[in-house]
């Protein structure tokens, strides 16, 4: 049943602590004789938590036993259980905690690469020919560090530190945990994108630097450079040539020559 | 057996670790950065992630898939109040407890678990019915009229009546207090006679 017009009123008053005490004591002592209008309170109640956007729990926040015991029993059973310890393996793998940490991540991409290679025979000759050329410059051409004394400990160098030690999910989390640092050192989306690339992660290394693209007009170049890679990792010679083109046509890249004969490799 | 519209999802329900990596790759820096921004650290925006991915998946195993536009987007926001949930924590009681006397239930769980580890398991259990409360009251407003979900937001964002006159064209104050009784009332009615009212809600 609803409630009527004065009733909402009274409801709103007392969740906004605007009764006299005489009054609070009142509505309380109608609370615990008419459960419709404790329905209707909490209702509100928690309405003004949700829509209002004040946070999920209050001290008022309670659930009859059975739905606490019943998910409480689900959540301690067996299989919960097994999840729960591979949540955490898999928590403690990519944070890097244990050595396993590239150990599963590189058996899950060498699994996948495996069966991407055995269903793909056919265009195997060619594969090889784009990976040896990624393989063959994949390391070249890195962007140059920019920290200064001052910034030793900054997010950048912490950035570049893990970077240099091949610490990928290191460099994906900082970069992404910087906020607006991006926009003073646009370099750590050049160093995000790579990350993201040696990870396997081809979407997201495209997006990275796209993103640096917007943000800076220095080492353009660069960013073709490792653009085209990703490309030439992931087959997609059309796109692979024109980033390398593009690099030809704006020329001053310390390597020219390499993006010469990578585009005559690519005819 | 249920189906899944996508890979991710039924490899999250599966508890296939080549998902839960996908996942973690494509939110954990999300989540980390919305962490950090609210007074955690590194750990909290570990755990906060771990007990959300737990608590998704007990809800696909344990419940009907709630409608969700997006796998990711729904972690992000049980992330965005399980953590909210750890700031307000010491502000919070339940009214609630677990006794293992009293309990038939309790008594399976203490069979395998510690005092501490059935508190462990009966917080997260709240937490669990807290989203599963949530999602009902928001699946609720969303079935309001547009204007009435414009005019709760406002008042539930506790606008003053006077900023309704100017925002939504009333003639007086009067109008705007009726305006939102009904759509008060309205709201109010769905979320009562939604079949999971009763289970979830507010002792």
């Amino acid at each position: 049943m609803s409630i009527d017009e004065r009733t909402a009123a009274r409801i709103d008053d007392y969740l906004n602590n605007k009764l006299s005490q005489s009054e609070r004591k009142k509505f309380e002592s109608e609370l615990e004789s008419n459960p419709e209008l404790a329905d209707e309170l909490r209702i509100q109640e928690t309405l003004l938590q949700i829509i209002g956007e004040r946070g999920i729990a209050t001290a008022t926040s309670s659930f009859s036993k059975e739905a606490i015991d019943e998910v409480a029993v689900f959540l301690s059973g067996d299989e919960m259980t097994q999840i729960r310890k591979d949540i955490k393996e898999i928590n403690d793998q990519y944070n890097g905690k244990t050595s396993k940490t590239r150990t599963l991540f590189y058996q899950i991409i060498g699994i996948a690469a495996s069966i991407l290679i055995l269903l793909s025979l056919g265009f195997s000759l060619l594969l090889n020919k784009n990976n040896d050329l990624y393989s063959q410059y994949k390391d070249k051409y890195q962007p140059i560090s920019m920290i200064e004394r001052s910034e030793a400990e900054s997010a950048l160098s912490i950035v570049e530190k893990s970077f240099n030690n091949q610490q990928y999910n290191q460099v994906v989390i900082i970069t992404s945990a910087s906020g607006d640092l991006k926009f003073k050192y646009p370099v750590m989306l050049l160093y995000q994108g790579i990350a993201y690339r040696e990870l396997g992660d081809y979407t997201n290394a495209l997006e990275s630097f796209s993103e640096f693209g917007l943000l800076s007009d220095l080492d353009t170049n660069l960013m073709y450079w490792h653009q085209g890679l990703v490309h030439l990792k992931t087959g997609d010679l059309e796109k692979a040539r024109e980033s390398f083109r593009k690099i030809d046509q704006n020329g001053s890249f310390k390597g020219a020559a390499d993006v010469k004969e990578i585009l005559d490799s690519l005819k | 057996m249920k189906e899944y519209k996508s890979d991710l999802l039924s490899g999250l329900v599966n508890g296939d670790k080549e998902q839960i990596l996908l996942i973690y790759r494509k939110l954990f820096p999300k989540v980390l950065q919305f962490v950090l921004r609210n007074k955690g650290n590194q750990q909290d925006a570990e755990d906060v992630f771990q007990k959300s991915l737990l608590q998704f998946i007990a809800r696909m195993k344990l419940r009907d898939i709630p409608e969700i536009k997006s796998v990711e987007a729904y972690l992000f926001t049980i992330n965005k109040n399980l953590w909210r949930r750890e700031l307000n924590k010491n502000e919070w009681v339940t009214n609630t407890t677990l006794s293992e006397q009293d309990s038939e239930n309790a008594q399976k769980i203490s069979n395998k678990s510690n005092q501490s580890t059935i508190q462990a398991y009966e917080e997260e259990a709240v937490a669990f019915l807290e989203q599963e409360r949530w999602d009902l009251y928001i699946n609720c407003f969303e079935r309001l009229s547009e204007n009435c979900r414009k005019i709760l937001a406002f008042f539930f964002k506790k606008k003053p009546y006077s900023e309704f006159s100017e925002e939504f064209g009333y003639n007086s104050e009067s109008v705007a207090r009726q305006r939102v009784f009904k759509c008060k009332t309205k709201l109010s009615d769905i979320i009562k006679s939604h079949a999971d009212f009763k289970r979830l809600k507010n002792l």
